[in-house]
């Protein structure tokens, strides 16, 4: 085996995978091309458009600045983990609803943000939501689309309202 | 005409009302496919060297030691790809690798196909060019002042004539009416001098692309393929050994435009056209910024046709921002007169375009950047004159708004000006001049539907215009602005006869509609479009009908994702096929039931008797009684633009359009007069569309427009670093960390208004809606500033030092303040 | 130009998990090692392949260097304790409500998840011409292109400079200063304490460091007396956008009232110097007067006296004078 290649234990959307990869594979490059979870995007790889945002251990975080040893044993969920037995989260359903996605690409970052948002805190203020993503860039919608799709999907899993 | 509140739902129609895009869930569940999504078998990786020279003779490249490193599969320099190129067939400046010649830093030298990324970057630190440094072009008035020669590098290229400064592009000088006679005669003339920064897309999906030959793809060969096997009008082109003899080459791209290259990457790597595959995956945004071949088409196309490998390249951001093609920076000065009453009487301009190194689309842009002012107001008279020159940075482009972004700024501040001057309210000022519908504009462009007054009640009502105008505390404004665009343009891009858009429509016996569609889905949801109008017209549900999208082997022709024409062309093509194929099953089932045609509805998922829905029948019935009487159910639908309606005069058929969207937005800001820091609280957008084909999607464009437009506004800057130690040309932070695009907390509250005009030629009466609400967000902020601080913002963007120094320095004159109330100061 | 690369080029890991082993590591690699925190400034610097270190030393399994304590005598925090933890602890929350502020203005919730206090405060300067690689003083060469007659230099310093022109781009630094924290920072075999305001160097002091640590040293932990527990507090930053953006200058106060005069306030601003800078003048200028009008005016003054601003970032003068005088104002 090249010196240069780690075997990795990932947890992604819930399934354990052992993969070789080049030790300086970010989990970015780890998720895309060596996993096919092509879901998770790239948009700068320098941590400066949140398009590559996953959940690791509940937090959103950006899989391009994230080593892919420093991922190992950790639970990692991409915007393909986010769908649940019973279908699609309802924040996928909401976004597709409410036109909150057009190109699209940086919709995978946003849902993770705002997956993680909605885990936390079932009924967040439209305060609340802006600051959730004020790491993911959308080029598109001037965001307005996206909150009303997260408010909506907090009203339908939220707990109790106000 | 209307201001629709939303819609919410019809059993029967789907156009107008609310719908989920057919890629929405695609698109939520991470399972859309964009070109960097894609991984071939043996696929290489492509990287392309560039130069680190703003200008500069190439005096020798050697390849060899890189080509020498295990791993690398094929190396390739401009003299693989002799032949020029460029989007406009009069303007064709440059090459997909340079040739002899480096115009800005970050122009592509050479490229390399490796195993991996990193052999890749290895093989480029082995490549060797030998530069001769030449003057730097930065300033666009320094180009332009050039005298010399092309050879000694005063010039960017090469001069069309001997004497010509071969650093312009393109000069229009157009005149429309007594300009000066009715000028010298107007009450009151403002002249106003505005500089328009440049700015860039930065779509979030870095533009790839994939080449795959196959040297036998088509079968047969040696037929009619050899190196001879190119377009007749091709120049000589590549010819790699064993190549491209009866072969296949196929590239995947996030471009916008498949059918222009398509026929670039025919013509350049000269293969014929037949033997020429362009697929598009979903594009991850455009913007105008993936709207012609990029050096990476070209470069993977023809690694891949050397390696016999496909390749793929990938930019990294900061090549993204060199490759650019965005907004031109523009130097604009404008002398505007009215009557006392408030008439517009005549408008002067004189603009200077900084295009950068390569001409793009500049031809259009400088008769962009004067024929697209003249509504939606009425204007006796009007002279442009406007120089686009060469410079040695990043070539300018189409983004947004393409030209006409930055004389609508300056022009809808002189209309603020103005407005002032003769005391009336900046509404009420441009209601007084509205050039109405059914008209022509002073340069000859015939206008049709027109909602701008529609547009200008909404935003004042929505806005409390009336309470706020001149009434806020210091520090605290609002201001408005007007605009219109195309909804495409009736010439294309290079001359024919042949229709702008196309579908093709199947139907089978499941009820199913399948739709061929050759337009670009870069996230506007042209692709929803064609299967919403299919539903419509054939009585199906949504989910019957597949879009067939991206692939030039099997769509018809359309011309790509610009210049706002989509919905309009691709909309009455698909009108036009499923048409076709609705009055086979109404005369089918007609038949059947005894009863005329006519009386036959399609919708809902069945086929409806009018006298009595009583009797009707399931659509799959239907379409297998047309099936049965018509035989198998297919057909093609077109769309052509009138050939008839533009100016008579050499440019009056760019800007003739089919139809033109209105525009109004007011702006509310706060400015802090410590800091110079501008928050836009609010923009309410008034759009008229002429319908609203899926509401939805219409707001989604209008906020999105007016986004953006404020981004330009308060913080976007595509700049480049002087003279600074000999590096001159470097862009000033290619990077979205330093190039500042808004986040969620810095977008102001959006709110859309839909106005329906209802177009007679629009596909049931739509216009665009992707571009014309981007306008006014610039000048609606500067005039708000105005209004909150008595600071007029003539240069953009309007960041805090600017505006700071602004406000400084009103209050060292001792002007510092709110503007007097408008109706009281005036005469 | 023609950096063209976004890819980390190979390097040797290590994983330590202890500190004493991280310390061992360092001192075996030397001027060859890079402590990797959260990585947000590292990868940075790698993918740019700027900088190309030989070793590694990932400090993400050293679990003594995650967590804040209490140490009766006030709090420990250690280095590596992610930003959002420090945003989220109670008592951080309660008692140095200044910290947690300013920690939450740092980049962006994603970032704030990785990023780590170490890091936040050990991160190299964001100087376009130092970070693309141009060989200024701060690189090792003979030059700063930053203050060149048409350098672009909106984000730099007026205050503080020596050659180099950069400012510290550290968002809780200011804070930190404030609350008159100190640093912990450990090497094999020896551990110093420093003073918050001393943890930061200027050119002046080495031009080639932004902190104290030199190689084979690392920041342990930050310790935050009690000293100025439930304080009143000032924080603001201005950048350009809402989230991302390092300050354009930023300001970080802690007031005592003693009625209605200010009985004591230590105050920094960072954003405007090489370091972030403690307002000793100011703060002296302040005790004993009542926060009106007057005296915050006169503060906001006091604090830009001597600035020297470069071509374009003149407007960072008030900027920062209008920052002192609303911090003062906030206990008015």
């Amino acid at each position: 085996m090249d010196p240069s290649t780690e075997i990795v234990r990932l947890v992604v959307n819930g399934q354990s995978r052992e993969v070789g990869v080049p030790t300086h594979f970010t989990l970015l490059e780890a998720l895309r091309y060596v996993l096919g979870l092509t879901g998770t995007k790239q948009g700068c790889d320098k941590g400066d458009c949140g398009a590559c945002t996953v959940i690791v251990d509940g937090e959103p975080v950006l899989a391009c600045l994230t080593p892919v040893w420093e991922a190992e044993g950790r639970e990692v969920t991409t915007v393909e983990g986010l769908a649940g037995p019973e279908g699609i989260h309802a924040l996928q359903d909401c976004f597709d609803l409410h036109g909150a996605a057009q190109c699209g690409f940086c919709t995978p970052g946003i849902l993770c943000s705002a997956a993680a948002l909605l885990a936390g805190n079932p009924s967040p203020t439209r305060e609340e939501i802006r600051e959730a993503i004020a790491g993911n860039l959308c080029r598109c919608t001037g965001y307005a689309k996206i909150y009303d799709a997260v408010e909506a999907a907090a009203l339908r899993t939220g707990g109790p309202q106000g | 005409m209307t201001t629709s509140s939303r819609k919410v739902k019809s059993n029967q129609h789907l156009i107008g009302y609310p719908q989920r895009k057919i890629d929405g869930v695609e698109k939520a569940t991470g399972r859309a496919v964009y070109t960097d999504d894609l991984q071939l078998p043996g696929m290489l990786h492509g990287k392309i060297l560039r130069s680190p020279h703003p200008h500069a003779r190439i005096v020798g490249i050697d390849t060899s030691r890189a080509e020498a490193l295990p791993g690398v599969h094929a190396v390739v320099t401009g003299r693989d790809m002799p032949t020029p190129y460029g989007i406009i067939p009069w303007t064709q400046d440059e090459y997909p690798l340079a040739l002899d010649r480096v115009r800005y830093v970050g122009d592509g030298v050479a490229a390399v196909a490796a195993v991996d990324e990193d052999t890749a970057n290895r093989a480029l630190d082995l490549i060797h060019v030998e530069y001769e440094e030449l003057p730097a072009w930065l300033d666009p008035w320094k180009a332009l002042a050039a005298k010399g020669s092309y050879e000694e590098g005063h010039y960017i290229h090469s001069p069309k004539k001997d004497g010509w400064n071969g650093n312009v592009t393109k000069k229009v000088r157009l005149e429309f009416g007594e300009v000066d006679g009715l000028m010298d005669s107007s009450d009151v003339v403002v002249e106003g001098e505005y500089f328009f920064e440049g700015t860039t897309h930065a779509a979030i999906e870095p533009h790839c692309a994939i080449g795959s030959w196959e040297p036998d793809g088509v079968g047969h060969a040696g037929g009619t393929g050899g190196a001879g096997a190119r377009d007749p009008e091709g120049d000589v082109a590549l010819d790699p050994a064993g190549a491209p003899r009866g072969g296949k080459l196929t590239v995947w791209s996030s471009t916008q435009v498949p059918h222009y290259l398509h026929r670039e990457l025919s013509r350049v790597l000269g293969v014929d056209p037949a033997r020429v595959r362009v697929l598009q995956p979903l594009v991850g945004g455009g913007f105008g910024g993936k709207s012609e071949p990029f050096d990476l088409e070209f470069c993977v196309g023809a690694l891949a046709m050397k390696s016999g490998r496909p390749v793929k390249i990938l930019y990294t951001r900061e090549e993204v921002f060199y490759a650019h093609r965005g907004r031109h920076p523009f130097h604009m000065e404008y002398r505007t007169g009215c009557t006392a009453d408030g008439k517009l009487t005549s408008v002067d301009a004189k603009i200077l375009l900084d295009g950068g190194a390569y001409a793009s689309f500049g031809l259009v842009t400088t008769y962009y950047s004067g024929q697209l002012l003249c509504a939606p107001y009425e204007m006796p008279a009007y002279r442009f004159d406007s120089t686009r020159v060469y410079t040695n940075k990043p070539a300018c482009g189409p983004k947004r708004g393409h030209g006409s972004v930055q004389p609508r700024f300056a022009f809808e501040v002189q209309m603020d000006k103005l407005a002032e001057k003769v005391g009336m309210d900046p509404i009420d000022f441009r209601r007084a001049n509205f050039i109405g519908s059914d008209t022509r504009t002073v340069n000859e462009l015939r206008i049709t539907s027109n909602g701008f007054l529609e547009c200008l009640d909404a935003v004042e009502a929505a806005s409390g215009w009336r309470e706020k105008f001149r009434r806020m505390p210091f520090g605290r404004g609002i201001g408005v602005a007007g605009s219109t665009y195309i909804s495409g343009t009736n010439y294309p891009i290079y001359p024919n006869e042949m229709p702008q858009s196309a579908v093709q429509m199947q139907v089978d016996r499941s009820g199913r509609v399948a739709v061929f569609s050759g337009a670009s889905e870069i996230g506007q949801g042209c692709d929803s479009l064609v299967a919403y109008i299919a539903a419509e017209e054939l009585g199906v549900p949504l989910e019957y009908v597949r879009v067939m999208r991206g692939d030039t082997d099997f769509t018809p022709v359309d011309l790509g994702a610009y210049s706002s024409r989509v919905t309009f062309m691709l909309g009455n093509a698909a009108i036009d096929a499923a048409r076709k194929l609705r009055e086979k099953v109404q005369e089918a089932v007609a038949e059947a039931w005894e009863v005329k045609p006519g009386e036959v509805l399609l919708a809902g998922g069945r086929a409806h008797w009018a006298q009595d829905t009583q009797r009707q029948m399931h659509i799959r019935e239907a379409f297998n009684l047309a099936e049965a009487r018509f035989g198998t159910l297919g057909a093609t639908g077109w769309y052509n633009t009138p050939k008839d309606v533009h100016g008579e005069y050499r440019g009056g058929t760019i800007g003739a359009s089919p139809a033109y969207s209105f525009t109004a937005h007011v702006a509310e800001v706060e400015v802090d007069p410590e800091t110079g820091v501008v928050t836009v609280e609010k923009i309410w957008v008034a759009h008229d569309c002429g319908r609203a084909l899926n509401p939805v999607l219409v707001e989604g464009q209008m906020e999105g427009s007016a986004y953006m437009g404020c981004a330009e506004a308060i913080m976007e800057a595509h700049v480049f670093k002087d003279a600074d130690h000999g590096r001159e040309g470097l862009h000033g932070g290619p990077s979205l960390l330093a190039y500042k695009i808004p986040t969620s907390l810095d977008t102001p509250a959006l709110e859309s208004l839909i106005v329906e005009s209802i177009d007679p030629e629009g596909p049931y009466g739509a216009k665009e809606a992707g571009e014309g609400p981007l306008h006014p967000s610039i000048p609606a902020v500067a005039n708000a500033i105005y209004d909150a601080v008595g600071v007029r913002m003539d240069r953009l963007p309007f960041t805090p030092p600017r505006v700071w120094r602004s406000i400084e320095a009103a209050r060292g004159a001792g002007v510092l303040g709110k503007p007097g109330f408008a109706m009281e100061a005036g005469g | 130009m023609a950096i063209i690369r976004d890819m980390i080029p190979a390097f040797d890991l290590f994983q330590p998990a202890s500190v004493e082993d991280a310390l061992a590591l360092l001192a075996e690699h030397g001027e060859d090692a890079w402590v990797l925190a959260g990585g947000l400034d590292t990868f940075d610097w790698l993918k740019d392949r700027i900088k190309r270190p030989k070793a590694v030393v990932d400090l993400s399994g050293v679990e003594e260097l995650t967590g804040i304590r209490d140490t009766g005598a006030g709090i420990e925090i250690g280095a590596m304790t992610p930003l959002s933890r420090v945003v989220g602890d109670p008592r951080v929350r309660a008692d140095f409500a200044l910290l947690r502020e300013a920690a939450e203005h740092v980049a962006t919730p994603q970032i704030r998840n990785q990023g780590t206090l170490g890091g936040n405060l050990s991160q190299d300067t964001r100087c376009w011409y130092y970070r693309s690689g141009w060989p200024c003083y701060r690189a090792g060469g003979n030059t700063c292109y930053a203050s060149a007659p048409k350098a672009m230099n909106r984000e730099h310093c007026i205050l503080g400079r020596s050659r180099c022109v950069a400012v510290s781009p550290s968002d809780t630094a200011p804070a930190l200063i404030a609350l008159g924290a100190r640093m912990v920072v450990r090497r094999a075999g020896s551990e110093s304490i420093h003073e918050a305001q001393d943890f930061f160097i200027g050119p002046a002091t080495d031009i080639q460091r932004m902190t104290v640590l030199r190689a084979g040293d690392l920041l342990t932990a930050v310790r935050i007396p009690e000293d100025w527990a439930g304080a009143r507090h000032y924080y603001e930053k201005v950048r350009d956008r809402g989230s991302w953006d390092f300050a354009l200058v930023s300001v970080a106060a802690a007031f005592r009232m003693d009625g209605d005069t200010i009985g004591d306030a230590r105050i920094a601003v960072n954003g405007v110097a090489p370091f972030p800078v403690r307002l000793d003048s100011v703060e002296r200028m302040v005790v004993g007067h009542a926060p009106d009008e007057a005296l915050a005016t006169e503060a906001g003054e006091l604090a830009v006296a001597g600035a020297r601003p470069l071509r374009h970032n003149d407007y960072k003068v008030p900027l920062m004078r209008n920052l002192v005088r609303r911090a003062i104002r906030s206990v008015a």
